[in-house]
């Protein structure tokens, strides 16, 4: 077995919104994905530090301390972050939603900085990571935001709720925790012909090599190669 | 939950009678996957590793490997230095080059006859690129992939299993294959009838469960024998209603997809899928 860097692991997900002002649909398998993942990598010896679901995950745990948030002590605290509810994108801006109004209903992309502190790969599992796949519509969602983080995985538009998706996280964490590498097997994995969930993966570089390089092969081994400016962005997507 | 049914959404009835069918037994091992790695030209000689999980065994002879996963018989084949690999070529294949392609590999490897299989989608695979200032921007498809449903009673499988799906890489090269595809081993019983609209859409509304503010949007009902994913043990293959919808929240610009699946003969063998979990609950955070 190859030897694999320990790496820490946050997930946080919402399944059940309040009739309050924050109230969306309720949705019934984001805990199932999220823990899913974090339950798996702690199996294989990762660090499992937080798991904040339902009331307990919080807008500011994603959003910049320049805009009010604590990312640096909760998402950007860890090295691999998943994120599962409800996503919607409009204005380049992905806005992930929470069912507690700790302080917003939403935490926006426009007030992310991930990858500023501890952070290298992060999953959003809700819908809308990108709307589309040209250079415009994934580099004006992502340049600003990446701010170090190596990759950002998600969906192009709608992901399904489904119970036939549930086990995605702990089926990604296997594949990583094996050696796999994370952009393909996110790409791999969270694609479904059936459900029709279009997975992308999306990797940061000083340049074009590496970018590409990043989003081809890199694995949990490369935790401490850094990415020391987002320059490039290169995706992957199947659909 | 409301729910949005129209009355003109295509109800997928059918005439010709169905059935309900016995799968045969799982329970693969070190030697079964030993024999597919065989067949797809993996040596089985002193090189080869072998590795054996709760859920899948895995052979692998340089960079070719198989996995079975032991409760459903499904198979993943990968040439891992060419699967989904982006070596900076593209793959410029129309579909039906695809699939003829996929057509020929099922056959040369004895996958599945070829009157139980129809294609199901052509996808691909894509890679881009771009720089911040803009003044570079790339797109490629790597990787072309052909799905095959499976086919029963001239009826397609649904569900996340009962397909083969063929991968092809930039030199027009098969780089891997996923099989998941259940053994019929004999009739369990004939379908006496198909439940009707009426009890699907109770069944629906059972499902989604009481949640007043959100609304599910269905645009599609199709009928299939279900056959479900790679690591479920599965004793029968009977027809189901597969229902696909939106899920919209009060905020518009949120919306989930959802897809449920239900039995859909009178004489059915059991659920599908199970009802919807129990809401979870967290002990309260302490605020900072």
């Amino acid at each position: 077995m190859a030897f694999v860097l320990r790496v820490r692991v946050g997930v946080e997900w919402v399944d059940t919104f309040h009739p309050d002002r924050c109230k969306q649909a309720n949705l019934s398998y984001c805990d199932d994905q999220a823990e899913g993942f974090y339950n798996t990598m702690g199996g294989h010896g990762h660090i499992k530090v937080f798991d904040w679901g339902q009331d307990n995950a919080w807008e500011t745990d994603f959003t910049a301390p320049d805009f009010g948030g604590d990312s640096l002590n909760w998402s950007d605290n860890v090295h691999f972050c998943m994120f599962d509810s409800h996503g919607g994108n409009w204005d380049d801006v992905l806005h992930i939603a929470f069912a507690s109004q700790n302080r917003f209903c939403f935490s926006a992309s426009d007030e992310w900085r991930l990858g500023a502190g501890s952070l290298k790969w992060i999953i959003f599992a809700g819908c809308d990571a990108v709307l589309g796949t040209s250079a415009g519509q994934v580099g004006g969602v992502w340049f600003g935001p990446m701010q170090g983080v190596h990759i950002v995985m998600g969906y192009l538009g709608t992901s399904a709720d489904s119970w036939w998706t549930a086990g995605l996280g702990s089926d990604v964490a296997g594949d990583v925790c094996g050696g796999g590498a994370i952009a393909t097997s996110w790409v791999d994995r969270a694609y479904s012909f059936w459900t029709g969930d279009n997975s992308i993966a999306i990797a940061a570089g000083g340049t074009q090599d590496e970018a590409v390089n990043r989003r081809e092969n890199e694995t949990l081994n490369w935790r401490d190669y850094a990415v020391t400016s987002t320059s490039w962005l290169a995706w992957k997507w199947r659909s | 939950m409301t729910m949005s049914l129209t009355e003109d959404l295509p109800w997928p009835d059918r005439a010709e009678p169905l059935r309900i069918y016995r799968c045969g037994g799982a329970g693969f091992t070190e030697s079964s996957v030993a024999e597919l790695g065989l067949r797809f030209g993996l040596p089985a000689g002193n090189y080869g590793v072998m590795q054996s999980a709760a859920a899948t065994v895995t052979y692998s002879h340089g960079s070719r490997e198989v996995t079975i996963h032991r409760r459903s018989g499904g198979f993943r084949f990968r040439d891992l230095t060419r699967w989904q690999a982006d070596h900076g070529g593209t793959v410029d294949l129309g579909d039906d080059e695809a699939v003829q392609i996929a057509q020929a590999f099922i056959r040369r490897h004895d996958l599945a006859p070829a009157n139980e299989l129809a294609v199901a989608k052509v996808t691909r695979l894509r890679v881009g690129l771009a720089d911040r200032e803009g003044t570079t921007a790339e797109e490629r498809v790597i990787d072309v992939g052909v799905v095959m449903r499976r086919v029963i009673d001239g009826l397609p499988a649904d569900g996340p299993g009962g397909h083969i799906m063929v991968y092809i890489g930039a030199d027009g090269e098969v780089t891997g294959a996923d099989q998941i595809w259940r053994p019929i081993v004999g009739v369990h019983s004939e379908v006496e009838s198909l439940r009707p609209r009426e009890w699907l859409e109770e069944r629906i509304s059972r499902h989604l469960g009481a949640d007043p503010a959100a609304r599910l949007d269905i645009h599609e009902i199709r009928l299939g024998y279900f056959e479900d994913g790679w690591d479920s043990a599965q004793e029968f293959l009977q027809p189901a209603y597969v229902v696909l919808g939106i899920l919209r929240s009060p905020d518009e610009r949120l919306r989930r997809r959802s897809v449920i699946a239900v039995s859909a003969a009178t004489n059915d063998v059991g659920e599908i899928m199970p009802p919807n979990p129990q809401i979870r609950t967290q002990p309260e955070r302490a605020r900072p």
